[in-house]
């Protein structure tokens, strides 16, 4: 297809947009109100800047507090500080996002015109395994995002470009991987912010889709979607035993001995047949791909093994059930259960693997956004922070 | 307070009129860059109705077009505000109905090489395609430094000529 053909294809896709002859009413009455609004706000934003100017009264930075009031559950021994990203700004709270301390401040434009707002953002694990430090990002107007590496308090350790969404922490915290150019190489950087190893993926291996690599467990390789390893020792990146044939995410029991996979398709139907592709299964098995059982019969979103490997976190029903499955028992438990337009996605589990970390994003993800924590045996749900879909439990376990 | 009544009654007018004016092409660059029709419609309408907050301000009214676009681009862009949940989102919309990859048509399977692409590759992709602007246009509607958007439409369109075949 050339490009005059490929300018054709698109103007043809564009037909199945929706047709916008005439305004909504519901459009017209909204815009009525921005503009009152507008009028209205204008007002009293000067009222409020002379009363400020003549009280002498500084702004006060509001950080975002706790949804839900603190109960008085007593606090689990080590688990530690929660780190997330809203409005632009990295916070460090304590673990049910009372106390939050702003370690990263988005500031206003200063890249020029047209360049958007600077922020801070973190999609992933922000903590290091050691807790040392947290990996999160800067976007401003660069050619490329900014990987930025602070300690706990904000103080920046090193910085370098980036692309992707997910930086990803060795199991040792002396690295982290993130893509140099998106789909094609991945940098290995120390905390000196020296890159140590240049990996190139070759074309077509991983799984079409925006997917950032993750470290295996034992630290000398990556993987990418679905079940490609990328050695760092430079050797030819290959399918994982248990990968073959599936498509789906996976994930590591702490000590890589066994894996947890999703796939498309049910466990005896590994040739894709038509009219099953909205089955699926959830899969455990070993990591050489032996002894895999079906532990749920359905598709699952994100499943995340604890800490303590004795269970697994997961969504199901299109990301609006939220369950945990005992690996020794094969028992499955319904943790809470959101209405059809609400996407819940596991994040993390404590140390001890007693709580799970998750968010919460209602109306497609189009609405409010929220973290969330709830015991594993589904007591205990509870609102941890408003105003982002993502956040990082400090879990100082050598295993994770 | 009589003056700024007839400010709003005026413009609600004339916001009918640039609706009716714009809102086919918005709606499909907003389609382009979600590949959901409600969800377009959601955005091209918050849109129209952030611009409308801001026609008092607006000093050149004839830029109404552009100032759209790049609200529309911005509402794309921060819509899932992770890439987590744009993940899923697209996974719920592509659910059914069941269709054997083989038995795709072309268009079918551009739309989805299309949505397989990280947002910024496909927002600039759209903007340098179908809206037809220059790497300069495309870098200032986004935000972003004209050599990154060479960068994301080669990597974009490297992908595209992977999986469907173009070849531009």
């Amino acid at each position: 297809m050339n490009e005059t053909e490929f300018r054709h294809q698109l103007f043809d896709l564009a037909k199945d947009a929706p047709s916008g002859s005439s305004a909504p009413p519901a459009l017209l009455r909204q815009a009525r109100r921005r503009v009152v609004l507008t009028i209205a706000s204008s007002v009293a934003i000067a009222v409020l800047v002379v009363g400020m100017g003549i009280a002498g009264v500084r702004a006060l930075q509001v950080a975002p507090t706790p949804a839900d009031p603190p109960t008085p559950t007593p606090t689990p021994g080590s688990l530690g500080a929660l780190a997330y990203g809203v409005d632009g700004d990295i916070y460090v709270a304590d673990w049910d996002g009372s106390n939050p301390v702003r370690i990263a401040d988005g500031r206003p434009p200063n890249g020029g015109p047209g360049c958007g707002p600077a922020q801070y953002g973190g999609e992933g694990s922000i903590w290091s395994p050691d807790g040392r430090y947290l990996a999160y990002w800067y976007n401003s107007c660069q050619v490329v995002p900014t990987v930025m590496i602070s300690d706990p308090d904000g103080n920046l350790v090193t910085s370098f470009p980036g692309e992707g969404w997910l930086i990803s922490w060795s199991p040792d915290s002396t690295r982290v991987a993130v893509w140099v150019r998106w789909g094609e190489t991945i940098g290995i950087y120390g905390l000196d912010g020296e890159r140590q190893t240049l990996l190139t993926l070759p074309p077509g291996m991983m799984a079409p889709g925006d997917y950032d690599p993750v470290w295996l467990p034992d630290g000398a390789s990556l993987m990418v979607p679905y079940g490609v390893e990328i050695p760092l020792d430079g050797s030819t990146p290959r399918k994982l035993p248990w990968a073959d044939a599936h498509e789906g995410e996976a994930t590591y029991s702490p000590d890589g001995s066994r894996v947890a996979y999703t796939t498309r398709t049910p466990l005896e139907g590994l040739v894709l047949l038509r009219g099953q592709h909205q089955g699926g299964s959830f899969v455990v098995g070993a990591a050489d791909g032996s002894h895999a059982q079906e532990v749920f019969g359905a598709r699952v979103w994100k499943p995340v093994w604890s800490p303590t490997g004795d269970r697994i976190a997961f969504t199901s029903g299109n990301g609006t059930e939220l369950r945990v499955v005992d690996v020794a028992t094969g028992t499955v438990t319904l943790l809470a259960e959101k209405d059809g337009s609400d996407i819940l996605l596991v994040l993390d589990f404590s140390p001890e693997g007693d709580r799970i970390l998750f968010s919460r994003a209602e109306d497609q993800g189009v609405g409010p956004i929220s973290l969330w924590s709830v015991n594993a045996d589904g007591s205990g749900l509870r609102r941890l922070v408003t105003g982002t879909a993502w956040g990082d439990w400090l879990s100082l376990s050598p295993t994770r | 307070m009589g003056a700024e009544v007839e400010t709003i009654r005026i413009e609600g007018s004339l916001l009918a009129d640039l609706y009716a004016r714009h809102a086919d092409e918005a709606l499909r660059l907003s389609y382009l860059l979600t590949g959901d029709g409600a969800l377009a419609e959601d955005l091209v309408q918050d849109a129209f109705v952030r611009v409308a907050g801001r026609l008092l301000h607006l000093r050149d009214p004839g830029g109404f077009h552009a100032y759209l676009r790049k609200t529309i681009v911005n509402l794309a862009r921060s819509h899932y505000r992770r890439r987590a949940l744009e993940r899923r989102y697209l996974e719920r919309q592509t659910e059914a109905p069941p269709i054997d990859p083989d038995d795709l048509s072309d268009r079918e399977r551009l739309r989805r090489a299309l949505m397989a692409l990280p947002i910024g590759q496909r927002t600039a992709i759209v903007l340098r395609y179908f809206e037809d602007l220059s790497e300069a246009q495309t870098a200032d509607l986004m935000g972003r430094h004209p050599g990154a958007v060479k960068s994301l439409v080669s990597r974009g369109m490297g992908t595209l000529r992977t999986t469907v075949g173009v070849d531009v």
